[in-house]
């Protein structure tokens, strides 16, 4: 299990729970279901890399404790 | 602090709730139930926000739901409790009305339980809690790819260390102790009381006096029988045969025979040897000899390090040409093998023939140095090599020379025959020149320090005139043929005769020196004048070559007054005014003296009688020895350069006042000077303005001089005396004018 922190800069920041092989859009609706956001509308970044939905977090080395920047689309 | 910020976040919650539609309509619910149930709980709404538990530690308050949800991260075997408070809090934080709300800070997160609730609404396996520990200890990382080695413990391992490294000390120590197991010395004596070694030690007193009893009983019955003697006898010889002469033949003494001093007995040790050594043989050396050798050799071998390096030392230098092999810094040069030369000095004992043979040679060296009848033994040292210097030093001013008699005239003259007029051809004109070497370049170069050598050269010339004017008077005729001739002869030939002149330097001396006032005034200086007139007969004809001969101006004599030297009072000096009858005497008396300054006089007045004095027949052009003059320079050969040396006036201290007058002849300040000298200079004087201002001013500065110190200028003081001495009283009485007046 691991904890990463999306935080899109605008009021909304959160943590979530997750396991290494969950897809990002599994991560995506998780948090969509945190924040009331619509899952296809959320974009996940880290620095310029847009993490795609079908790839699983430990592909992108995601780990414990990273933050991700979130976007709308 | 807490009240503000549950103000702001309320807001904030409110805002939320209205933007969260896409939640589940059932969590919605959930929610709503929650709310309502917190709203029931609490009587104000507003204090809502203020939470009850504001004052418990932070890990089991109302916001610590993402926190509590860490620490079962952290360790997830307690995890069940923790959940189980958390549940008990969980009651508390429902209390909120989202969970977007729940943490003081922004974030916001689910828990285990709940994410893992939410997962299974989203079809997605529960997370994965527990990470299994592997079965050998090691941890797999969060990945779950690789194991790893559990670090080790440093300090497990240092305390590890510490008590093997005292395990074996101990050990150590024990097999020590085992090795060691003796017996100490005081445990093994008896005499452990004071009275056992009192009594032991009384004991073997009393057998050494017992011992000495018996000895001197022995000694007695041995004198009784005479046998002591005997001993003694034995005793002595048998020393003597074992220490003889003999025994120390052979035996090497380590200095020279010379060196022992004799007729003195000279105590000989065995010198000191080294131990390991194998061929040592025994030496004997007196320790004295030993030192004093030592200190002349140190003594020497300062002197050669004192020395120096001797690039070019004379010695070494000899040595070379002699085919030596020259030494290069010597001083540091070691004798090598020093210890086999001291082996073999010095001479053996008892060994007689080598003593001869060193003494044979000793006397033939000494023969040699003081060498025979008929040898005599030199140095080849030179004396040393002294810079030159430019100066006497003490010792050669007290040489004194002989002083060698000069015997009549050291210098003639380099063949100078007197010419011989029959010789020249008629047409050659011997006449025309004089070719008795006299030139005016010779003239000129008489100089008043070569007094003598001119003295020589006059004679000379007055001896060739002589002879010149006799043979003219011989050859009246040929003259005459030789004015006859085309070529004209000029007019002073004939006329010389009188004008002729002689230079020397007394007559040059008296002509620049102008007329002596003095000479002949005591009517004891016929003679000079008697020798002045044999000089003007002397005088022969001198025909007058170019007048630009060089810078040499010819005076002539003739044309001029001889001076008279009997009228001296004229023109030298001016006659000292009598000191009359009056002051008005005495004060002329003092002007011409200096005493007195003449008023309004010139600044630096020449005098007239400075005048009087100068030559007459002075000119610059008479000293400049024809420097620039090709003619002169030819005749001397080339090397060029003033006949007389130039010498540094040192004493030449000019008394100079530099003082400005103006036009009107009035002393300037520097100042002015300078200003006047600048108007000058630039051609624009001062301003109309500025002229005035400064006439004005110099006006003013001539009243102020010519004002009376005791007196007002209008002289009021003059007339109250006059008034005084018109009434004859002490006073004056001041009244209207008028009426004084009228009186």
């Amino acid at each position: 299990m691991l904890e990463v922190t999306c935080n899109d800069r605008l009021g909304k920041k959160v943590r979530v729970k997750c396991n290494p092989d969950d897809t990002v859009g599994d991560l995506k609706k998780l948090i969509a279901a945190q924040t009331g956001t619509r899952y296809d509308k959320i974009v996940l970044k880290k620095w310029y890399t847009v993490f795609k939905d079908h790839i699983k977090l430990s592909d992108y080395e995601i780990h414990d404790g990273m933050n991700l920047e979130l976007y709308y689309q | 602090m807490g009240s503000k910020k549950h103000k702001k976040e309320s807001k904030k919650r409110k805002h939320r709730s209205r933007s969260r539609s896409p939640l589940d309509g059932e969590e919605r619910e959930k929610k709503r139930h929650k709310k309502h149930r917190d709203r029931k709980k609490d009587r104000s709404p507003d204090v809502e926000e203020v939470p009850v538990d504001s004052h418990l530690p932070p890990d089991n308050g109302v916001s610590s739901g993402s926190r509590s949800s860490s620490l079962s991260v952290r360790d997830p075997r307690d995890s069940k409790p923790r959940e189980d408070a958390y549940r008990d809090n969980s009651q508390e934080s429902e209390r909120a009305p989202s969970p977007a709300a729940a943490g003081s800070s922004a974030q916001e997160s689910l828990s285990i339980e709940e994410t893992n609730k939410l997962r299974a609404k989203l079809g997605l396996k529960p997370l994965e809690v527990a990470e299994k520990q592997a079965e050998d200890g090691k941890i797999k990382d969060d990945l779950g790819e690789f194991y790893h080695k559990p670090a080790a413990n440093l300090s497990q391992q240092r305390a590890a260390d510490k008590l093997r490294e005292r395990l074996e000390l101990r050990r150590e120590k024990r097999q020590l102790e085992n090795k060691l197991q003796t017996t100490l010395l005081a445990d093994g004596s008896e005499d452990e009381d004071a009275s056992g070694w009192i009594k032991k030690s009384r004991d073997l007193e009393k057998q050494k006096r017992e011992a000495a009893k018996r000895a001197a009983m022995l000694d007695e019955l041995d004198e009784e029988f005479g046998v002591g003697a005997l001993l003694a006898d034995d005793r002595r010889e048998s020393r003597e045969r074992a220490y003889a002469p003999t025994q120390l033949r052979g035996l090497r003494v380590a200095h020279d025979f010379a060196a022992l001093p004799d007729e003195r007995e000279t105590v000989l040790t065995l010198a000191d040897k080294d131990v390991l050594a194998e061929d040592s043989e025994d030496v004997l050396v007196n320790v004295n000899i030993v030192d004093d050798e030592k200190y002349k050799k140190n003594i020497e071998e300062r002197k050669k390090a004192r020395a120096g390096y001797r690039a070019y030392d004379e010695e070494a230098e000899l040595a070379t040409a002699l085919g030596l092999e020259r030494s290069v810094l010597s001083k540091y040069d070691d004798e090598i093998d020093a210890d086999a030369k001291l082996r073999s000095r010095g001479f053996r004992l008892g060994d007689q023939a080598a003593l001869e043979a060193e003494r044979a040679r000793e006397a033939m060296r000494a023969e040699r140095l003081a060498g025979g009848p008929d040898k005599r033994l030199e140095s080849l040292q030179l004396p040393e090599l002294r810079i030159a210097s430019d100066y006497l030093d003490e010792e050669e001013m007290q040489i004194k020379f002989k002083k060698v008699k000069r015997k009549g005239k050291i210098r003639k003259k380099p063949k100078q025959e007197p010419i011989d007029v029959d010789e020249h051809e008629a047409g050659t004109a011997p006449l025309e020149t004089d070719d008795t070497e006299v030139k005016p370049e010779q003239l000129w170069a008489a100089d008043e320090d070569e007094v003598e050598v001119d003295t020589e050269l006059q004679a000379a010339l007055a001896r060739a005139r002589r002879l010149r004017l006799a043979e003219r008077a011989e050859h009246k005729a040929e003259v005459d043929e030789i004015l006859q001739q085309p070529k004209e002869e000029p007019p002073e030939v004939d006329a010389s005769d009188a004008s002729a002149m002689v230079l020397d330097a007394t007559a040059e001396f008296c002509r620049t020196l102008g007329d002596i006032p003095t000479y002949g005034l005591a009517g004891n200086r016929d003679h000079l004048a008697e020798i002045m007139d044999f000089e003007r007969d002397e005088v022969e004809a001198e025909p007058e070559v170019d007048t630009n001969s060089g810078a040499w101006s010819r005076v002539d004599v003739d044309s001029e007054k001889p001076a008279d030297i009997a009228a001296g009072a004229a023109g030298g000096l001016e006659a000292e005014p009598a000191l009359g009858a009056g002051v008005a005497g005495a004060l002329r008396l003092a002007l011409s003296k200096g005493y007195l300054e003449r008023a309004g006089a010139a600044p630096a007045p020449r005098p007239r009688t400075a005048a009087a004095l100068t030559a007459h027949h002075y000119s610059i052009e008479d000293k400049t020895y024809g420097e620039d003059d090709k003619h002169g320079r030819r005749e001397r050969g080339g090397h060029s350069g003033p006949l007389s040396e130039f010498r540094e006036k040192n004493n030449f201290r000019p008394n100079i006042k530099l003082e400005y007058v103006d036009d009107d002849g009035r002393p300037l300040c520097p100042k002015e000077a300078f200003r006047y000298l600048s108007h000058k200079f630039h051609g624009k004087g001062p301003g109309k303005n500025k002229q005035e201002k400064r006439i004005k001013k110099a006006v003013q500065e001539g009243l102020m001089k010519k004002m009376s110190s005791t007196d007002t200028p209008l002289g009021t003081l003059q007339m109250l005396q006059q008034k005084q001495r018109e009434t004859q009283s002490p006073f004056v009485v001041l009244s209207g004018a008028k009426r004084d007046a009228n009186n």
